[in-house]
């Protein structure tokens, strides 16, 4: 038995070291000839234990996945994006195999897919409009007449003047004519009468919404009113003054957005309202900026943003001084992008307002603030302020009528996605979903087989099962290379392996208690040993990570009127993530805090 | 014993289905220092950033323009469909960027517009004697 333990022991380790190369082995993908990429992404605990599937075109990754509101939506990320979080921080191996395309195939592919991604925003852009015009319709019956308008909430309303703002006012009336302004509020004025008296459909209330919004801009601007004081992300800590040629390339911004606010104000965009006032302010900005020679921006967070409390782990462990160094660096490299850019500095400018936004709140948090705002998607100054509809005179049934409609087109809006977007194990997952999706770009079966050699059928079997639909997807397409990337945790272990003394290497890393390369996680559930590079000893490794997750567990009754039974929880998928171990199958990888992987990027 | 059988084949399939499941959730669930630093870690500094940021953009135009055509959205809501879909990229005033004429015209190509018939068509009929129409041809043609 003992000679047994031992044999298996030194296979499995000769196993191990045959691995590292077998796994670092990477066969480049000719990045100038356009292909469509199959990506398996290898399980992990959590979310993904039958791992996950996506698809690359290019630097861009499409997938589906779940959304925190319990939405299943197809998802474009930049390739970078996806390495870093399913390779780095979820340290899953990646596994991709090529069909190379022709021009006209690869550009059809993308479009069929921006086009998927674009018809599901806007259904959900729609339910959330027609949800606010809802609420806004219940506080109009229920006595509240105000309305909260995006963007109103940069300015400071209270009838102060800024002279930035009266010289602006003054640009625009030598470039539009001196009645220009006061025109303007008159016609808009008109409309929201017009609408406000045939209040009676969707489009009239956003008409009204949209042409309220213009008033008060066109108010602001003839005002000269100031930026709200809060609006702003002041000088952070450790940035510099403008140089002379941030300061030349700042007037040439501002002149810019001097042009834009001409061009918005001509303009017949039904929606330039919101648009001014994001121009306005930024023009207001950016003259601070240049008064003070320092660098000034608008706050990002929207009121959508969430406000995350801070725990105690997060300040004790050092974590948000490690994180806010890198927001540093970012703020740096933004600023740079952003002064050097000569085609789009608008789109530059909007990356460096949400970095230094970013910063911002992070700098808040060391210096007491018990919450951070978190917002992802791309972020866009547009603080809400709201505005008294004292002048109208609203008839309580036709606001009904109003309500009762908008009431049924969010339940029809509702229902439609929850029947469209929902997830389900066999029918609608990543691979199901993706498999649909590539198919549908083609008109039949046959076209499909014309344009990519041959066609991905469904089919009743076990496809849904994102390591099956990869498998199939290179038999269908006969995809015989394929490029791996090693989770971040095989990947510095190769680098150990080549440095030490292998043997060392092992014992010291094969376990989570002293593995320089891993530091335990509440989130990974308790367990001993690394299995996912240990196949011949999966199994006894998978015994003793149970028998540690059970151990776990029943000292968590000890803690259970503490932690109100998490330790017992966490013992008990412990317990669940151990068992595939025993019959030689790994699911458990272990995973890394984003501060512990920022420090070194994934190569690229 | 038949039902404790049937309960122990139940639970088989279950996990073995569990195991079998994929799909991955939105990595910004997670804590407040995670969804902020994973948020910077991904792609900051890096100089390409704005060019892949237009180039999404237009591709999503060329895709809306083509929305527009063939599916006979009205003139405003086409337009404050772009509104948004610029937003979301960090351009406010889309009428002041040339790349949403050229991708407006390539979208207009692609829909099978005739070019002879652009002018007429309803938002293009009102900027057929602007700067922009030089552009949106310049798409078209492309």
């Amino acid at each position: 038995m003992r000679n047994f333990f031992l044999t298996v022991c030194i296979v499995s380790w000769v196993c191990l070291f045959r691995a590292g190369p077998v796994l670092s082995e990477v066969v480049s993908v000719a990045e100038s000839s356009p292909s469509l990429d199959f990506i398996y992404v290898n399980a992990n605990i959590g979310e993904a234990a039958g791992g996950h599937t996506a698809l690359r075109l290019g630097e861009t990754v499409f997938h589906y996945q779940f959304q925190q509101n319990g939405n299943f939506l197809l998802v474009r990320e930049s390739w970078s994006r996806f390495r870093f979080v399913y390779n780095e921080l979820c340290n899953r191996s990646i596994f991709i195999s090529s069909l190379p395309l022709a021009p006209p195939i690869y550009e059809k592919l993308r479009y069929h897919f921006i086009a998927i991604l674009l018809a599901q925003e806007q259904t959900l852009r729609r339910l959330e409009e027609s949800e606010t015009q809802l609420k806004f319709i219940e506080n109009l019956r229920a006595g509240q007449k105000t309305l909260a308008l995006p963007g109103l909430g940069l300015f400071d309303r209270s009838g102060s003047k800024d002279p930035h703002a009266v010289s602006l006012r003054h640009e625009v009336e030598e470039a539009l004519g001196n009645n220009f302004l006061a025109q303007e509020k008159e016609q808009a004025g008109l409309k929201i009468a017009l609408f406000a008296v045939s209040f009676d459909s969707e489009a009239a209330v956003n008409g009204f919404s949209e042409q309220l919004t213009l008033q008060e801009t066109l108010h602001i601007l003839s005002a000269g009113s100031p930026l709200a004081q809060t609006a702003l992300i002041l000088p952070l800590e450790n940035e510099a003054v403008l140089t002379l040629a941030e300061r030349e390339s700042l007037q040439h911004f501002k002149s810019r957005l001097r042009i834009s606010i001409i061009g918005l104000l001509r303009s017949n965009r039904p929606d330039r309202g919101a648009a001014l006032l994001l121009q306005m302010a930024r023009y207001q900005t950016v003259q601070r900026s240049l008064a003070a020679n320092r660098l000034l921006s608008l706050d990002p967070f929207s009121d959508r943003a969430l406000s995350k409390p801070v725990t105690e782990a997060d300040i004790s462990s050092g974590m948000l001084q490690q994180v806010q160094s890198q927001l540093l660096n970012e703020v740096a490299a933004q600023r740079h992008i952003f002064f050097n850019e000569i085609d789009h500095p608008e789109v530059a400018y909007s990356f460096l307002e949400t970095s230094r936004g970013r910063l911002s709140e992070l700098e808040k948090v060391v210096q007491g603030a018990g919450t951070l705002r978190v917002e992802t998607g791309p972020m866009s100054p547009s603080r809400n302020a709201a505005v008294a509809l004292t002048g109208f005179d609203f008839v309580l049934e036709q606001l009904q009528a109003t309500a009762a409609t908008l009431k049924g087109l969010v339940a029809a809006q509702q229902e439609r996605i929850k029947k469209e977007y929902h997830y389900n194990l066999v029918t609608y997952n990543c691979a199901t979903e993706l498999m649909h999706s590539l198919n549908t770009t083609f008109a039949d079966p046959a076209a499909e087989r014309r344009a990519l050699g041959a066609c991905l059928e469904p089919e009743p079997g076990l496809s849904f099962a994102p390591f099956i639909f990869y498998d199939r997807a290179r038999t269908t397409f006969k995809l015989d290379r394929q490029e791996i990337l090693p989770s971040r945790r095989l990947r510095k272990l190769h680098s150990l392996y080549e440095d030490e003394n292998s043997l060392k290497v092992w014992f010291r890393e094969a376990n989570t208690l002293s593995s320089t390369i891993y530091e335990p996680r509440t989130a990974d559930t308790p367990f001993l040993f690394f299995t996912d590079d240990a196949r011949l000893l999966r199994p006894l490794e998978g015994a003793t990570n149970l028998c540690y997750a059970a151990l776990h567990g029943l000292s968590g009754i000890l803690s259970l009127p503490f932690d109100g039974g998490e330790r017992v929880h966490q013992g008990v998928q412990g317990i669940f993530y151990s068992l595939p171990e025993l019959f030689f199958w790994n699911i458990r990888k272990g995973t890394y805090g984003p501060a512990a992987v920022s420090s070194s990027r994934a190569a690229p | 014993m038949r039902f404790l059988i049937l309960i122990r084949n139940l639970l088989f399939v279950t996990a073995t289905l569990a195991l079998l499941a994929g799909c991955s959730i939105s990595y910004s669930s997670g804590k407040s220092s995670d969804s902020v630093t994973s948020s910077v870690s991904s792609g900051g500094g890096d100089s390409a950033k704005v060019d892949k940021e237009i180039n999404n953009y237009t591709e999503e135009v060329v895709v809306v323009t083509d929305f527009y055509v063939s599916r006979t959205e009205n003139s405003e809501e086409f337009q404050r469909h772009i509104s948004d879909i610029a937003g979301n990229h960090g351009i406010a005033d889309w009428e002041n960027e040339d790349a949403t004429f050229v991708a407006m015209g390539k979208g207009l190509k692609r829909a099978g517009v005739d070019e002879k018939n652009i002018a007429s068509l309803p938002y293009f009929a009102s900027i057929a004697k602007s700067p922009k129409y030089a552009l949106l041809l310049k798409g078209y043609q492309k």
